[in-house]
């Protein structure tokens, strides 16, 4: 396991080093002056000129690129050219509620997908019918449109959620868990429609296994069974399909992030896009792909666990 | 309309500003216009910009939004009341020899948070320090050309290089926020840690970068009815349907910037800025489009666009009728002739374009930013094509900066805020290096005139050299303008009245009182 974990950091240091080069190449690629975005309209050439020198735009691409990969191999992600705040600071501000985001829609997800996955490979009949039904449809709604209507439905309608926000959990759990329901919810709608059909067919699987048929011969409770035997061999592809799920989440969240006005590190990217602001987009794609990597390795952690048979 | 010159106009205006500021200051439960002088609570407004400093001297383009917190954070010399006239703030009155010296006297009782007074040896230091700043902020160049010297404690006495009759107006909309001068040694820490004298303090356990801002009351200001809020919560929004989906939900009060047209928020719309906002002839010296050098052929698309159609149909009642000249119907200068100059005419386009040796037309290369002006100006080549004119527009956002400067587009989409100080607009528009005159283009008449505005003592004489101006404007036919945009603020005004200057991009903090 130790030699799993070392491998995969160590191959964690060129995915990052290729992620870094790919992303300066296509912001670079994108046209777009974050100096004029700064200045507005009552710049004249000789400003923009003037900023582009103060901020390093009119040295060359590849000096440009050396300069920032040097920094961040010290560990400074360099500043913001629009706001001129530490990169790392903003990231690490933004940081909380996107892994808060992440977490509560998979956990909402999971509770949900495994317990009707369960749920319908056991009962089948209409009751199995009806979720793979409503799961199909689950799967084709996109996670804004969900937003939009949640939002008119629960904010806008009843009232019952804010249309926008984030309290940290810190300063107030329940605020925490109620601004970020909606939000959590939108995403957590197809991630549970995943994880649940993967669920109800890896059970149905076990199920139709021999074991299962011998240990119900044996007479042993139908509830143990389930519990004690097919969860633990069905819960191996489920893992894998909550890891992608999770990953799942961090591309759904700079839409979901900008319509509930959330304040991680989607919109901190759709702002630094708009802006070509290239250190913080930059900052920002270095950081989901470290959480991309741990989460793999996380769950690479799992299923070794859950199943001997893939442990290194 | 304008500050008018000589002691006695201005000791009157500054007594009414003074009378008006204390009937303020009284508090109690008068109402004004709607507004009382109802306090407490909380205001929430939606902004669209983020706050990347704190130092008035350094804000860039997000003014529009820092406003709101520059203003809370600072005080101005002068504020300005809704037609853009001077008000005593700081300063109680003020005098002007002629359109080159300025002569204000403050307040003794204005100490900044760190108990430093704000007297005119800070003023002068903050002239010194806007002239000097690494990254100079929006309105630093209205201070270009200015010394500043303190007579006394109270007395500061400007010297203008070149003469300005708006110079009061600049300083009342963004060009006298005075930090203290003991924070001005090390401007870079006003980055992040304000240093001023205005109605509010800064709660930075509260504020978080980037996201959101906290002011709350200074307990020493000492104009505190005139903001009646005792906190000011300010929060970035990125995306503006769900600035206005939280406004709908009751959690923002006010969102800074809004469509005219989009009533989605439930809140009510205060038009603010006007928006000069077109097709601009570049390529007005024929350098790849000749006959754009012709003024006839110029003057010939100002007759064949349906200015009428164009509002009605795209625009309704966020726009008014624009004349291709940068005047609202409201500015100082426009008369109703500038409405008939170009009539929708069709057979006087043609007329034009046979004398000017294009009967058939021509066509011509347009750069068009769809988000500037996408179906207008689709609208506009609709009607031209019709005089056998064709524009190719050709969408170039995503590479509009390079494109503009690239010399290649004889035409463009442009858009040009109207603003407080009518100078700086025409001069912005027509100066050489302006932002939008990429080809370099200088009209000596406008030029001139320009010139002689800058001198006029006399309300009169201002008024006829503007007229001028607007004509010269449309005469010379820069621009092909059918539609002034109008930007606005989107309030609930069941618990906020909000007025507003002409000109400012958005209310000023004092303007926004409560309701009952």
């Amino acid at each position: 396991m130790i030699k799993l974990v070392i491998k995969r950091l160590l191959l964690a240091i060129p995915t990052l080093f290729v992620v870094a080069t790919f992303s300066f190449g296509l912001i670079k690629m994108v046209p777009g002056d974050p100096a004029v975005f700064i200045l507005g309209q009552t710049a004249s050439q000789a400003d923009i000129d003037k900023l582009h020198d103060q901020l390093g735009l009119n040295r060359p691409v590849l000096e440009q690129y050396t300069t920032w990969l040097t920094s961040a191999l010290h560990g400074d992600l360099g500043t913001s050219i629009l706001t001129g705040r530490p990169v790392l600071q903003a990231l690490e501000i933004a940081l909380p509620p996107t892994l808060s985001l992440a977490l509560l829609t998979t956990l909402i997800s999971l509770i949900l997908g495994v317990g009707l996955g369960v749920f319908a490979a056991v009962k089948r009949g209409v009751w199995d019918g009806a979720i793979q039904g409503v799961s199909s449809f689950g799967l084709a709604v996109p996670s804004f449109w969900a937003a939009y209507i949640l939002v008119m439905i629960f904010a806008l309608g009843l009232r019952i959620f804010p249309a926008t926000g984030y309290t940290p959990l810190s300063q107030d759990p329940t605020a925490w868990l109620i601004g970020l329901a909606l939000p959590a919810i939108s995403i957590a709608i197809g991630n549970t429609c995943q994880i649940l059909l993967q669920t109800r067919a890896s059970v149905l699987e076990i199920l139709s296994r021999d074991f299962v048929r011998t240990l119900q011969a044996t007479g042993i409770h139908r509830t143990t069974i389930l519990a004690k035997h097919v969860l633990r061999n069905a819960a191996i592809p489920v893992a894998v399909v909550t890891g992608i799920s999770f990953i799942g989440v961090f591309s759904g969240v700079v839409v979901i992030e900008a319509i509930f006005n959330t304040p991680g590190l989607g919109n901190l990217l759709l702002t630094g896009v708009r802006s070509a602001d290239f250190p913080m987009v930059q900052g920002a794609i270095l950081f989901f792909a470290i959480l991309v990597i741990v989460v793999n390795l996380v769950v690479d952690l799992v299923t070794g666990w859950l199943d001997p048979r893939v442990r290194f | 309309m304008r500050f008018t010159f000589g002691k006695r106009a201005a000791a009157i205006t500054a007594a009414v500003s003074a009378a008006a500021m204390m009937f303020s200051a009284c508090g109690g439960q008068s109402t004004q216009g709607g507004a009382s002088t109802a306090t407490g609570g909380t205001l929430t407004i939606a902004m669209q910009g983020d706050i990347t400093t704190y130092d008035p001297w350094s804000a860039q383009s997000g003014l529009n939004g820092s406003l709101f917190v520059i203003g809370g954070l600072y005080d101005s010399l002068l504020n300005l009341d809704e037609s853009g006239q001077p008000v005593a703030n700081v300063a109680t009155s003020w005098e002007s020899a002629d359109s080159s010296h300025y002569t204000l006297t403050l307040r003794d009782d204005v100490k900044f948070t760190d108990g430093t007074a704000l007297n005119a040896e800070a003023v002068v230091k903050n002239v010194e320090y806007a002239a000097k700043v690494k990254t100079p902020g929006e309105c630093n160049s209205y201070l270009t050309g200015v010394t500043a010297t303190a007579k006394d404690d109270t007395t500061v006495e400007f010297a203008l290089k070149t003469p300005s009759v708006g110079f009061l107006t600049d300083l009342g909309s963004c060009a006298s926020f005075i930090v203290s001068p003991s924070a001005l040694a090390n401007g870079e820490d006003l980055k992040t840690t304000p240093a001023g004298s205005g109605p509010y303090i800064l709660d930075t356990s509260a504020s978080v970068a980037g996201q959101k801002w906290v002011l709350t009351r200074n307990p020493d200001y000492w104009n505190k009815g005139a903001y009646p809020f005792d906190t000011l919560n300010l929060q970035y929004f990125a995306d503006a349907t769900a600035a206005a989906n939280a406004a709908q939900a009751g959690q923002v009060d006010m969102i800074q910037s809004v469509d005219a047209t989009n009533d989605t928020s439930g809140l009510a719309i205060l038009h603010t800025s006007t928006d000069f906002r077109g097709l601009m002839f570049q390529d007005i010296t024929g350098k790849i489009s000749k006959p754009l050098a012709d003024v006839r052929v110029r003057q010939a698309m100002q007759y064949a666009i349906d200015r009428d159609a164009i509002k009605t149909a795209l625009y309704s009642d966020s726009g008014e009728l624009g004349y291709s000249t940068p005047f609202t119907s409201t500015s100082e200068g426009f008369t109703d002739a500038l409405k008939t100059t170009y009539t929708y005419d069709p057979e006087k386009a043609k007329q034009l374009l046979t004398e000017a040796g294009y009967p058939d037309g021509f066509t011509v290369k347009v750069m068009e930013v769809p988000a500037i002006y996408g179906d207008a100006a689709q609208a506009i080549a609709g009607q031209l094509a019709k005089v056998g004119i064709t524009l190719e527009l050709s969408d170039q956002s995503a590479d509009f900066f390079n494109q503009l400067k690239s010399g290649k587009w004889a035409m463009v989409t442009f858009n040009w805020t109207i603003g407080t100080n009518p100078v700086h607009t025409y001069e912005g528009l027509s100066s050489k290096t302006g932002f939008w005159n990429t080809f370099g283009n200088t009209s000596p008449t406008i030029d001139g005139l320009l010139a002689e505005l800058a001198q006029d003592k006399d309300d009169a004489a201002y008024k006829a050299t503007l007229e001028k101006i607007a004509k010269a404007f449309q005469d010379e036919s820069w621009y092909l303008v059918p539609v002034l945009v109008s930007g606005a603020t989107a309030y609930n005004d069941k618990k906020l009245s909000v007025t507003h200057t002409q000109g400012a991009p958005i209310s000023f903090l004092y303007q926004i009182k409560q309701v009952g």
